[in-house]
C-alpha cells in the first residue's frame, strides 16, 4: 500500500500546484482585464508624437513639416504646442493652436495608403475617411457596431466597415450618405439646411477615430441600456505628448464633421477640368426616393476636427473651409470682382431678391420638398456671407499662416491649397488640464475666441454682422451664437436621467435595444 | 470735507444701484445710431484704464484683464469694450492721461472730488460689476435730486406704493458684458439665460467662491 500511496500523493501535490498556478494567473488576468476596462487609455493608439512647438510664425520650417508629413498620418499632433516666453500669451497661444490645426489637417487629409498629403490624386481616400461614421456606431435597435478594421489592411476600403443599408449595392469604398438622418442635411439644433447655387443640399457627415470608437464600443455606450448601466464619468481618451515606457505618446479621441457639395460634371470634374475640391465617390441613401442609393460625386467644402488632449480637456476645435464657399462681410461690402463665383453666394443677386443668411421657408426635408440632385428649377439657393470677427487678430496671423501652408511644396500644386483655416478654438483657463474639474462655474474653461462658426456647418448661428458690433470685437450672444466648446458643453447621453457625455453629441444618438 | 476712498465711491454706487431696484433698460436697438468703430486702443491707454479700474472696483488688474499686465490669457477682452464705451464721455481721455501721469490713490481721490469725473468713475464701476452703462449725467441727476423730488417722481408713476421703483436708466452694453458682470461671480451665481456649468451641476456641491473669482 505504501508503494501506491507515495506516487498518488505526488500526483495530488503536482495537481494542486498546477491548479494553484492557473488560478493565480487567471485571476490576475481577469483583474487586469477589468482594470483595463476602466482605463480610458486602453484603446488609445500609441505613436511617436511629432514636435509641434512653434516659437514664432516666421520660424515655421517647411523642411521639418515635410519630414513630419512624409508618412502622412504620422504627422498628426498628439497635442498642441506654443511659444512660452510669457508675453502676449493670447496671441502666441493662438499661433501655436493654428499651427497645430494645419498639421492636423495635413495628417488627417493625407492618403489612407500612408503616403504624404499631395502624393495621391485629388480624390485619393484620406485617413479620416477610413474612420467610422456615426450611423455605423449608433445602430437601429441599439445593436452593437461591427468591429473596427485596420485601414492599413486595405487602404481603399473607405469608411470603416460601413453597414450597407437595404437597397444599396456594395459600396466598394464609396461613402454612404445617410439622408434618412436629419443631421445629414439640417444644421445643428435644426437651424436650417444649406443649399448651394445649383439648388443642392450641402451634406454633413460625422466620423470618429479608433480610440473614440473603441471607448464607446467597449463600454457599450452605443445603446441606451449600455449608457444606463455605465456608472462612471464618461471621459474619452486624451492625446498626450507624455512619453510612456516606450517613449510613445497617444493620439486620443478625434471626431470629425465634414460638409460636402455635390459636384457637377463638366464644371467641378471631368475632361479638361482642373479640380479645385477634394472629391469622393458617395452613395446618396434615401429609402423613400425612387433611386434609393444614388451614386454621386462629392467635394469637400467644410471640415471640423475635435481632438481631446491632456492639456485641453475641453478639446481643441479646428475648422477649415474651401476658398470658394462664401465671401466675407468686408468682401461683400467692398465689391466682389466680376466673374468671381461662390458655392453658396451669388454676387449678381440683389439683397432684396437674395436676403443674406436666410433659411428657406417651408419644410426642409428632401422627400417633402421633392428634391432631386441638380434640380432644373431650384426652389431655393442660399445666399451666405461669413460674418463676425474675421480675422481673430488685427494682424491677420491666420491669413498669413494659410498663405504659408498653401504655398508649401507638398500643397501648392494640389487641391489642398484651396482650403483655409478659419481659426482654432481652445479652452484658455487653468482648468483646461484638469481631467476631473468637478463642478466649476465655467466648465467650458473660457474658450478663445469666444465664438467660432463655419459658414457651411453653422451657417445660421454665425456671429452678428459687423454693423452691430458696438465696440465689441465679438458680436454675438453667448450660448446662441456658435461656439464649439460652449455648445458641446451641454452634450449629454440619451438615457434618462442623462449624464454628461464629454463634449460630444454622438452619444445622444443612441437607440434603445428594448423598444420595437 | 467728504473722505474720498474706495468705500465712499462704492457707497455712492451702492446708493445709486439700491434705488434702482428695477432699472429701465434702453433697448439695444436704440444704440444703433451710435455705433463706435472698433479701432485699436493704444496699449498704454488701455493699461491705464485697467489700473484705474482696479482702484475703482477693488478687483485686481490681473483678473480684470488677464494678460495685459501679467502673464495670462483674456478670452473675453471685456476691458476694451468698456474702454470703447467710456471714451465717448468727454472727460474720459483727460482722466486717463492724468492717471497715466500719476497712477496713485491720490489721483483717484482727485477724480472723486471733481464732478466732471466723479460720476464717470461710478459709471465705470457699474460697468465692470453689472455689464451695463449708466450715463454719468444720469447718475449725477439721481444723486443730486432731493428726497422730495425722488418721492414725487415715484408718486407720479401712479403705481401702488409696493410697486413703485426708482428708475435709473442704463443700457446693457452687449450680450457678452451681460454675462461677464462681476456681480454674478461675487454672488456665486450666473445671469439669467447663461450658465456654463457642467450638465447636472444643480445636483452637486456648489463651487467655492475662489472658483468664481479666480
Amino acid at each position: 500500500m505504501n508503494s501506491l500511496h507515495r506516487p498518488f500523493l505526488r500526483f495530488i501535490a503536482t495537481l494542486t500546484l498546477v491548479v494553484l498556478f492557473y488560478s493565480i494567473t487567471l485571476t490576475k488576468g481577469r483583474a487586469a482585464g477589468q482594470a483595463g476596462l476602466q482605463q480610458p487609455q486602453d484603446f488609445n493608439v500609441a505613436v511617436t508624437c511629432p514636435d509641434v512647438k512653434l516659437q514664432a510664425i516666421n520660424q515655421i520650417d517647411f523642411t521639418k513639416i515635410l519630414a513630419l508629413q512624409k508618412n502622412g498620418i504620422l504627422g498628426l499632433p498628439c497635442d498642441s504646442g506654443f511659444a512660452s516666453d510669457g508675453t502676449d500669451l493670447t496671441t502666441n497661444l493662438q499661433h501655436g493652436f493654428d499651427y497645430y490645426s494645419w498639421l492636423t489637417f495635413l495628417a488627417l487629409n493625407s492618403p489612407a495608403s500612408g503616403a504624404a498629403i499631395g502624393a495621391g490624386a485629388p480624390d485619393a481616400p484620406t485617413v479620416w475617411e477610413t474612420y467610422k461614421q456615426l450611423p455605423d456606431v449608433m445602430l437601429p435597435k441599439g445593436k452593437p457596431p461591427v468591429d473596427w478594421v485596420e485601414s492599413s489592411a486595405n487602404p481603399l476600403v473607405g469608411v470603416n466597415n460601413q453597414i450597407v443599408p437595404e437597397g444599396c449595392p456594395d459600396p466598394k469604398g464609396r461613402m454612404i450618405i445617410h439622408m434618412d438622418m436629419e443631421e445629414t442635411y439640417n444644421e445643428p439644433f435644426k437651424s436650417g439646411p444649406l443649399f448651394d447655387q445649383n439648388g443642392n443640399y450641402a451634406l454633413f457627415v460625422i466620423l470618429l477615430n479608433e480610440p473614440m470608437f473603441e471607448y464607446i464600443n467597449h463600454r457599450r455606450l452605443f445603446n441606451v441600456e449600455g449608457q444606463e448601466a455605465f456608472d462612471s464619468e464618461i471621459s474619452f481618451p486624451n492625446g498626450t505628448l507624455k512619453p510612456d515606457e516606450n517613449k510613445k505618446g497617444r493620439v486620443g479621441a478625434i471626431m470629425i464633421k465634414a460638409s460636402w457639395k455635390l459636384m457637377k460634371e463638366g464644371t467641378d470634374f471631368g475632361k479638361n477640368v482642373t479640380p479645385k475640391y477634394h472629391m469622393i465617390d458617395g452613395l446618396l441613401y434615401r429609402p423613400k426616393a425612387p433611386e434609393i442609393c444614388r451614386p454621386v460625386k462629392l467635394g469637400l467644402v467644410g471640415f471640423h476636427v475635435g481632438h481631446k488632449t491632456d492639456t485641453r480637456q475641453q478639446w481643441i476645435w479646428t475648422t477649415f473651409e474651401h476658398h470658394d464657399n462664401v465671401p466675407t462681410e468686408s468682401e461683400e461690402k467692398n465689391g466682389i470682382p466680376s466673374g468671381t463665383t461662390f458655392s453658396f453666394y451669388n454676387p449678381g443677386c440683389k439683397a432684396s431678391d437674395c436676403p443674406v443668411n436666410q433659411t428657406p421657408a417651408g419644410s426642409w426635408e428632401p422627400d417633402v420638398i421633392g428634391w432631386s440632385p441638380f434640380p432644373e428649377n431650384p426652389k431655393f439657393r442660399s445666399q451666405i456671407v461669413r460674418t463676425g470677427r474675421s480675422p481673430v487678430f488685427p494682424d491677420d496671423d491666420v491669413g498669413r499662416l494659410n498663405k504659408m501652408f498653401q504655398a508649401a511644396p507638398q500643397i501648392k500644386n494640389t487641391v489642398w491649397k484651396n482650403y483655409d483655416l478659419i481659426t482654432t478654438q481652445w479652452p484658455s483657463g487653468h482648468c483646461a488640464v484638469d481631467a476631473h474639474p468637478e463642478n466649476l462655474p465655467d466648465a467650458t474653461c473660457a474658450p478663445f475666441p469666444t465664438f467660432l462658426a463655419n459658414s457651411t456647418l453653422e451657417t445660421f448661428s454665425q456671429p452678428q454682422q459687423q454693423t452691430e458690433m458696438r465696440g465689441d470685437p465679438d458680436a454675438g450672444v453667448p450660448l446662441a451664437t456658435s461656439s464649439c466648446i460652449s455648445c458641446h458643453n451641454n452634450a449629454t447621453t440619451q438615457h434618462r436621467p442623462a449624464s454628461r457625455s464629454d463634449f460630444t453629441y454622438i452619444l445622444e444618438k443612441a437607440k434603445s435595444s428594448k423598444l420595437n | 470735507m467728504t473722505e474720498v476712498s474706495r468705500r465712499t465711491i462704492l457707497a455712492g454706487v451702492a446708493a445709486t444701484a439700491a434705488t434702482a431696484a428695477f432699472t429701465s433698460v434702453v433697448p439695444l436697438q436704440a444704440l444703433a445710431q451710435d455705433k463706435p468703430e472698433v479701432e485699436q486702443i493704444p496699449a498704454d491707454d488701455l493699461k491705464a484704464f485697467i489700473g484705474l479700474s482696479e482702484k475703482l472696483t477693488g478687483i485686481p488688474a490681473a483678473r480684470l484683464a488677464p494678460g495685459l499686465t501679467s502673464p495670462g490669457v483674456d478670452p473675453f477682452e471685456i476691458a476694451s469694450v468698456y474702454f470703447n464705451t467710456a471714451k465717448k464721455v468727454h472727460s474720459f481721455n483727460p482722466m486717463i492721461q492724468a492717471f497715466k501721469a500719476a497712477s496713485t490713490d491720490e489721483a483717484v481721490a482727485t477724480f472723486m472730488k471733481d464732478p466732471k469725473t466723479l460720476y464717470l468713475c461710478r459709471s465705470i464701476i457699474l460697468a465692470w460689476y453689472l455689464g451695463a452703462w449708466y450715463v454719468p449725467e444720469t447718475l449725477e441727476a439721481e444723486a443730486m435730486s432731493s428726497p422730495e423730488a425722488k418721492a414725487n417722481k415715484l408718486l407720479a408713476t401712479g403705481k401702488p406704493a409696493a410697486k413703485r421703483y426708482n428708475m435709473v436708466q442704463c443700457t446693457v452694453i452687449s450680450p457678452k458684458t451681460y454675462s461677464q458682470g462681476w456681480v454674478w461671480r461675487i454672488a456665486q451665481a450666473h445671469p439669467m439665460g447663461y450658465a456654463n456649468s457642467r450638465f447636472g451641476y444643480w445636483s452637486g456641491k456648489p463651487p467655492d467662491m475662489k472658483d468664481f473669482i479666480s
